[in-house]
């Protein structure tokens, strides 16, 4: 087997990487992955990314001019638009790094008021069924109440 | 001005040494720092000062690419800023606050790389203050955000929370012991990394290893938080447990290991700075195994990076000889009067 990496030597190294719950087998050459334990991962996810289907060579990002040669190169973006850009090349490599997950965590303060709405209201229901579950009834009715609000207003 | 680092509290852990929390922040309306006019990082540059001015409760300091490299290199030696950005040449700038706890690095990989430090364990209240001053960039700067990839990065793997949560940790027991493979390799399991502070491999320089989360996607702050504090606690314990072994094991032996580093660190007329850290790595485990006196005011963490080639020889002028002299003279002074 070869490195995935550099393609070139022999892959002597094996390990499973595991984000967030999803498993990935990586399978390097010395060398490779020598570099990738002597600096952040986020290097090596760099040059992982040439695995990506080159569904659009030519692709560029509209917004700051980053051509798809150049992201399949360093593995980074030019600018916020690109994700939406290149939605589909960056997909494997966001699979390969996070699986399925979906931001759970903060929302600026000036993000749109139905998105923390939505926000509110699965936070409300994963609520709603710790509650259940710890029988404390008094607090379901009132997330009950909130999630019917929530809902009736994302209408 | 004391710096978060200066005074080590009386009763302060043995192991852990500090706390980081960082955030990544990119405006929407910008393209990342690596596509960037100058003009546009000139503009991005105030805007943050702008920002930054308003923040009345710290004053700030304010390095930019007209800083002199040695000051970079020292703020990078102190990790203040990184080296990518020390090494730089574009504009930048970055805004550290008097203490030295808060820095907020502008144009380096992403738009903003906010960190805070503090001493021991204390992860929760870091991102607490974080938290706010995020806020309140983010009300004036408008962040670049996606529902489903949470705050956008120029690199994917910062995405989602653009979180990354570390404490530093003194661990010669469970290096000496070989058990930290095990460990670091249960840790990657939850996506925490374990890794040698000081250069890598299997003998960091003075035992110390960063623990941080990998991915900041999928989970919401607090439960990375709470991730990385179980892995930190784990090593605690562990090492505790290692270190009352070797004790046992044989005290003379590791009484004579402290004492000596505290001869050579308080006798020697030259040192380097790896001799310097493997020798303040046993003092330290002297001290918390009480084979030392403790000594509230010895500031074990400043001292560390006091040492450091840069911070000794701001200038840059010195020979690799004169900085090994000055290191300790240094030291000797700090260790000599301990007596």
């Amino acid at each position: 087997m070869l490195c995935e990496n550099c393609g070139k030597n022999a892959a002597t190294y094996h390990f499973t990487q595991n984000i967030n719950g999803h498993e990935t087998a990586h399978h390097l050459c010395a060398q490779c992955a020598a570099k990738a334990g002597s600096s952040d991962l986020s290097d090596l996810f760099g040059s992982f990314f040439f695995g990506a289907p080159s569904l659009r060579r030519a692709a560029v990002c509209e917004s700051c001019g980053m051509t798809y040669a150049e992201l399949s190169r360093s593995g980074k973006v030019g600018c916020a638009a690109c994700y939406t850009a290149f939605a589909g090349e960056l997909r494997p490599t966001l699979q390969r790094l996070y699986g399925n997950a979906r931001h759970t965590g903060k929302v600026p303060a000036d993000a749109s008021q139905d998105l923390r709405r939505r926000r509110r209201l699965s936070e409300a229901k994963r609520e709603l069924s710790e509650a259940i579950a710890a029988q404390e009834f008094e607090r379901a009715a009132a997330l009950r109440d909130e999630i019917r609000a929530l809902d009736a207003e994302n209408q | 001005m004391n710096k978060w680092y200066s005074t080590a509290p009386k009763g302060a852990d043995p192991i852990v040494l500090s706390s980081r929390i960082r955030l990544a922040r990119n405006l929407a309306s910008l393209p990342f720092p690596g596509r960037m006019s100058r003009e546009q990082q000139t503009d991005l540059v105030a805007r943050v000062r702008e920002c930054v001015s308003a923040w009345h409760a710290e004053s700030f300091t304010e390095y930019n690419e007209t800083t002199p490299a040695n000051t970079l290199a020292a703020l990078a030696e102190s990790h203040l800023i990184s080296p990518d950005f020390a090494g730089a040449s574009h504009i930048r700038a970055a805004f550290i606050s008097g203490d030295e706890s808060v820095s907020l690095m502008v144009c380096e990989e992403d738009h903003l790389r906010l960190q805070l430090l503090g001493q021991g364990l204390c992860l929760t209240e870091l991102y607490a203050k974080a938290d706010r001053l995020d806020d309140d960039l983010g009300g004036r700067l408008h962040f670049a955000f996606d529902e489903q990839l949470g705050f956008l990065t120029h690199c994917p793997t910062n995405l989602g929370c653009g979180l990354r949560a570390s404490v530093m940790l003194h661990l010669p027991a469970l290096a000496q012991s070989g058990g930290l493979r095990r460990i670091s390799e249960n840790a990657a399991k939850m996506g925490i990394a374990l890794r040698g502070f000081f250069g890598e491999g299997s003998d960091p320089a003075g035992a110390l290893y960063q623990i941080s989360n990998q991915a900041s996607l999928g989970l919401s702050e607090g439960e990375i938080l709470q991730r990385v504090t179980e892995v930190v606690e784990h090593l605690l314990r562990e090492e505790m447990r290692l270190r009352r072994e070797l004790l046992r094991a044989d005290e003379g032996a590791l009484s004579d290991r402290v004492w000596r580093a505290h001869g050579l660190l308080s006798s020697a007329r030259r040192m380097s700075t790896a001799e310097a850290m493997r020798l303040l790595s046993d003092i330290r485990l002297g001290i918390s195994l009480s084979l030392l006196p403790e000594e509230a005011d010895l500031p074990l963490f400043g001292l560390l990076r006091e040492i450091m080639p840069a911070v000794i020889d701001p200038q840059g002028k010195m020979t690799p000889t004169e900085r090994d002299t000055a290191r300790a003279d240094l030291l000797r002074k700090t260790f000599s009067r301990k007596e």
